[in-house]
């Protein structure tokens, strides 16, 4: 094996990869990146088995070979690199790669690339290609409400329904539901529905390079394996030239959740997101100590004052605090409680300067939905407490 | 059968029966009596020898029993007196029983115990220049002489039981017999810290106290100082009443009552009301069952309590049974929730350095074992001294004045060994360091390091926070999260009752559910914070609890044993990893606790602390 390639690429591509590199795994070898030559480019490659990614760079390879070598270390000698060729080269003992670069060179210790576990072949026909940017925005919209426990897998996870030619993301967790539709371009003719993990979502929005255009998505034909894709071979930008990440579905039958989406509402509050997550924030100060209980009190204006949308939280043992914020409010008068981190969670997420928050009474579900926004919508669920709604 | 007159030698056996009914029972009159002999000789002549008593058993006391004390002695003229019906020195007119400050006051002891075993008593009042031996068999004096002996009083009673063959058929065996027995000095010993005690059995010593009128160092005595560490004062008076003595940690739990030793004005008793009134102060689910260790002394002026209500005095009655149960319980309740001091953790060096012999240091200090949780514990623990297990005025002034010499003699030991570190609860501003093993926050404040059980004292909080919510009144309920879908939840027969029949506890802990169906309920909120993954277990436990109080309404609050399990359920993990912010956060609602329990409603420990004195011993700082 024996190569040079750009200080920055392989920088890069390290940092990728890395995000799949165990921080505490029984098994020593997963803690090491696997760097192999492929078709002349440099392939690296880690997992901690339930994702895999992938990432080519561009490199004049000499001769093909394969090592793994302990990541974190790789990843601290190579960033602290000048800019500039690196040579990557094999020891004839196969198992010490040496690297030089400006006045540095060293000889890091690897185990063979054999014993390295495969990262799962996902073959077949892409089945979705989504804008880059769409994607990452409705990752983001969406995996937070997917439930941080394993109690009932399918609600880690985060829905991934195709149908129409529309992409549908859903994650639910017991007390809340995002959903966001995004468009899929050049549909196919095709539908399915499986559960990503939502750990492997929030690492595929954070790995896939602000440049890229298109994420391609290919499900295996028995549902147990998702492989996300961007990147040309021959077009590749920033020394990246691919990025995959295979991850591999949960199994189970996610909850009907259109159901649960109100129809229709009593009160419809038009607000500032800025605002609104200023007062949530200042109200959420004095709930931790409360339940994390916010409540709500929608007022409809008269007809020479605009309405109201009063947030305010009260503790026992530390105080009290109420932010009043200017509202357009259709409907009745409403009062109802939330939980500060659910609401907090979605009203950072909005990306519009307005949001609407749709109530029937305090019993019952709030959404949120962001106006002139796309498909996107947050089902919140009320708390009770004696004092609420009073 | 004709109706007969009981001829006197089989009148005098069923009278017996009454008070003596085994060996222990022998040793418990003949100690109190000897007790009362010495106090008096105390009272009368200051100058006296320091009150001794000595406990000698064989065969478990079948073979013999002899008591010496060094008290006042008999006049030489009363002791066949001694041994008849009501012939007491105690007691004189009926309103004197009324006011008994005496143990003993019936004169039954030695009349009964003459009666079913050889009696040789043997005193010799402190004035008088001899002594007199008299022996007593089956009712009978056999023999009597003048004998040169020391002053106070010998009993020895030999083949207890020779002439009852029924009585001795039902004894348990030897080692049974001298547990008891053992039992009973102990117990007096503690209520008794100026007399010196000591226990031989077989020729062993196996119980010793130094008399020197200072509790602290009687319970190590006679409890050593392993369980001795484990013990908090206890010290609360009202206008009336006054309690003392000693309370067990939540830690040291034993599986009967056992454990528990109540004194009234230093007299031992069974009470069913003081050990509610103790066990009550503690939290339900961490005694699960299970009982706690107390020895207290309850003082009360004799015409509030009547004494004379039992044939071995072991039971009394108050006046008020309400005003003496709520004054126990706060007393413990306060040394357990306010001051129960942080377990110390030892450093143990490593093996190899042990051939250094270490500095006499850490053995000197395992002395003054039990600790003190104020401020200020040489000063303290003298005053609690002089307080704890004081004879009330009217009998004791020579009793204060040895607890006294005992205290100061303390105080200026506790000053030698410069221990004064405050090992209370004052957790300021205590600053996280970090987290071990996923489970133990390490914080640090200027007096030492601290380790916290992140789900102990998160679980503590929750707990407390659920007991202040049921408290307020009206009684609010906890706080709830709707669920986005109903669940149903599949319930055995018994949890399907109990929701029927439940359903306000249950919201008033959070959940809101109700039946759907025979077996099955639906569950529609859930109690705000508890974690996803446990809500339904969390659920399915509650019912259970609830369904067996309900099947035993004498049980210990159900609530309180649910709120336990769902603070259990709610509280952080260990494995959970937490951030700095958590950490802090989790250390600033300790802080904000201001009745919090060292210890999780499981009773494991919230905190170990190690002192910065402690560390820089250990690095031989200084």
């Amino acid at each position: 094996m024996k190569l040079t390639c750009a200080q920055e690429h392989l920088a890069k591509g390290l940092s990728i990869v890395g995000r799949a590199v165990p921080s505490r795994s029984p098994m020593a070898i997963l803690s090491n990146i696997l760097l192999a030559t492929d078709g002349g480019r440099l392939k690296l490659a880690a997992t901690n088995l339930d994702i895999g990614i992938t990432c080519w760079i561009e490199a004049q390879a000499e001769d093909e070979g394969a090592i793994t070598i302990p990541a974190r270390l790789l990843q601290e000698f190579v960033s602290s690199l000048p800019s500039g060729e690196v040579a990557l080269t094999l020891k004839p003992d196969r198992l010490t790669a040496h690297l030089r670069c400006g006045a540095s060179e060293a000889n890091i210790k690897g185990v063979d690339a054999e014993e390295f576990p495969p990262i799962p072949r996902v073959d077949g026909q892409v089945t979705a290609s989504v804008e880059r940017e769409a994607l990452h925005t409705a990752v983001h919209q969406v995996a937070l409400a997917a439930a941080t426990d394993e109690t009932r897998p399918v609600l880690a996870g985060v829905l991934f329904r195709l149908r129409g030619g529309k992409l549908t993301l859903a994650a639910a967790d017991g007390f809340r539901l995002a959903v966001r539709t995004v468009e899929v371009s050049a549909p196919v003719d095709t539908s399915y529905d499986v559960i990503v993990p939502a750990r492997a979502t929030v690492e595929l929005a954070r790995i896939v390079p602000d440049d890229a255009e298109m994420i391609d998505l290919t499900v295996t034909p028995n549902r147990s394996q998702v492989l996300f894709h961007t990147g040309d071979p021959a077009t590749g930008r920033g020394g990246i030239t691919a990025i995959e990440l295979v991850s591999r579905l949960i199994e189970g039958t996610f909850p009907n959740y259109e159901q649960i989406i109100p129809a229709r509402f009593a009160t419809r509050v038009v607000a500032t997101t800025k605002d609104f997550q200023n007062a949530t924030r200042i109200a959420s100060f004095f709930a931790r100590d409360a339940s994390n209980i916010v409540r709500i009190h929608a007022q409809p204006g008269e007809e020479l004052t605009p309405g109201k949308l009063i947030v305010a939280a009260t503790s026992a043992d530390v105080g009290d605090a109420v932010s009043g914020i200017d509202a357009v409010i259709e409907g009745n008068d409403l009062q109802i409680a939330f939980n500060a981190k659910y609401l907090g969670d979605v009203l950072g997420v909005l990306n519009t300067a307005q949001l609407s928050l749709e109530m029937n009474t305090p019993a019952s579900p709030g959404v949120i939905r962001p106006v002139g926004g796309d498909g996107y919508l947050y089902v919140i669920m009320p708390m009770h407490t004696q004092n609420a709604g009073r | 059968m004709p109706l007969r007159v009981l001829p006197p030698e089989v009148a005098r056996l069923i009278a017996a029966g009454e008070v003596v009914t085994r060996p222990a029972d022998v040793v418990k009159e003949l100690v109190e009596n000897a007790i009362d002999a010495v106090i008096e000789r105390q009272a009368h002549d200051r100058s006296a020898e320091p009150p001794a008593i000595r406990v000698e058993i064989r065969s478990g006391g079948l073979a013999l029993i002899r008591v010496v004390d060094n008290g006042s002695g008999i006049a030489a003229d009363d002791v066949e007196l001694a041994f008849q019906r009501h012939a007491t020195s105690k007691v004189a007119t009926a309103a004197d029983l009324d006011a008994i400050h005496t143990l003993g006051f019936r004169g039954e002891a030695l009349a009964s115990i003459g009666a079913v075993a050889q009696v040789q008593i043997l005193t010799r009042p402190p004035e008088a220049s001899a002594g007199v031996s008299v022996t007593v068999e089956q009712g009978q004096v056999t023999s009597r002489r003048q004998q040169g002996c020391g002053a106070g009083t010998t009993v020895a009673v030999r083949n207890i039981f020779a002439n009852v063959p029924a009585r001795r058929k039902f004894l348990r065996g030897q080692t049974s017999e001298a547990t008891q027995i053992s039992q009973l000095v102990t117990h007096y010993a503690l209520a008794y810290p100026e007399i010196r005690f000591v226990l031989v059995n077989d020729d062993r010593a196996t119980l010793q106290t130094s008399g020197r009128g200072d509790l602290a160092e009687t319970v190590v005595d006679v409890l050593g100082v392993k369980v001795a560490e484990q013990l908090l004062p206890v010290a609360d008076a009202d206008a009336a009443v006054a309690v003392s003595g000693y309370v067990g940690t939540p830690e040291l739990i034993r599986p009967t009552r056992s454990g528990l030793t109540f004194f009234v004005n230093r007299r031992i008793i069974r009470s069913p009301m003081l050990g509610h009134a103790v066990t009550d102060a503690y939290p339900a689910a961490m005694l699960a069952g299970r009982f706690p260790v107390a020895i207290l002394n309850v003082s009360i002026p004799a015409e509030l309590v009547d004494v004379n209500v039992h044939p071995t005095k072991a039971e009394v009655r108050f006046a008020s049974d309400h005003a003496v149960y709520q004054l126990v319980h706060r007393a413990v309740r306060m040394t357990l929730g306010d001051r129960a001091p942080l377990p110390e953790l030892a450093l143990t060096p490593p093996e190899a350095w042990s051939d250094t012999p270490l500095p006499a240091g850490p053995d000197q200090e395992r002395r003054p074992a039990v600790r003190s949780t104020t401020t200020d514990p040489g000063a303290v623990a003298a005053a609690q001294t002089l307080a704890f297990f004081a004879p009330s005025a009217s009998n004791g002034a020579a009793g204060d004045a040895t607890a006294a010499t005992g205290a100061r003699e303390r105080q200026r030991d506790g000053a030698a060994e410069a221990r004064p570190e405050p090992t209370a609860i004052r957790l300021s501003a205590l600053r996280p360091v970090g987290q071990v093993q996923g489970t133990y926050v390490v914080a640090e404040d200027d007096a030492g390091v601290y380790f916290v059980d992140q789900h102990a004292a998160h679980e503590a909080i929750l707990y407390q926070q659920m007991r202040e919510t049921r408290q307020c009144a009206p009684p609010a309920i906890c706080a709830s999260q709707e669920l986005l879908q109903p669940q149903a939840i599949d319930l055995t027969p018994r949890q399907a009752q109990s929701l029927a029949g439940q359903g306000e506890q249950l919201a008033s802990l959070g959940f809101g559910v109700e039946p759907f169906g025979e077996r099955s309920g639906l569950l529609r909120r859930v109690p705000s914070g508890i974690r996803h993954r446990d809500y339904v277990r969390t659920l399915l436990e509650i019912l259970d609890l609830l369904a067996a109080q309900a099947e035993d309404p004498s049980a210990t609050s159900a609530f309180d044993q649910a709120s336990a399990r769902l603070a259990c359920h709610s509280a952080v993990r260990d494995g959970d990893t937490l951030s700095l912010d958590e950490m802090r956060e989790l250390l600033a609602q300790v802080e904000r606790q201001p009745n919090l329990w060292s210890y999780c409603p499981h009773g494991r420990p919230i905190f170990l602390r190690l002192s910065s004195a402690q560390l820089a011993r250990d690095f031989r700082r200084r």
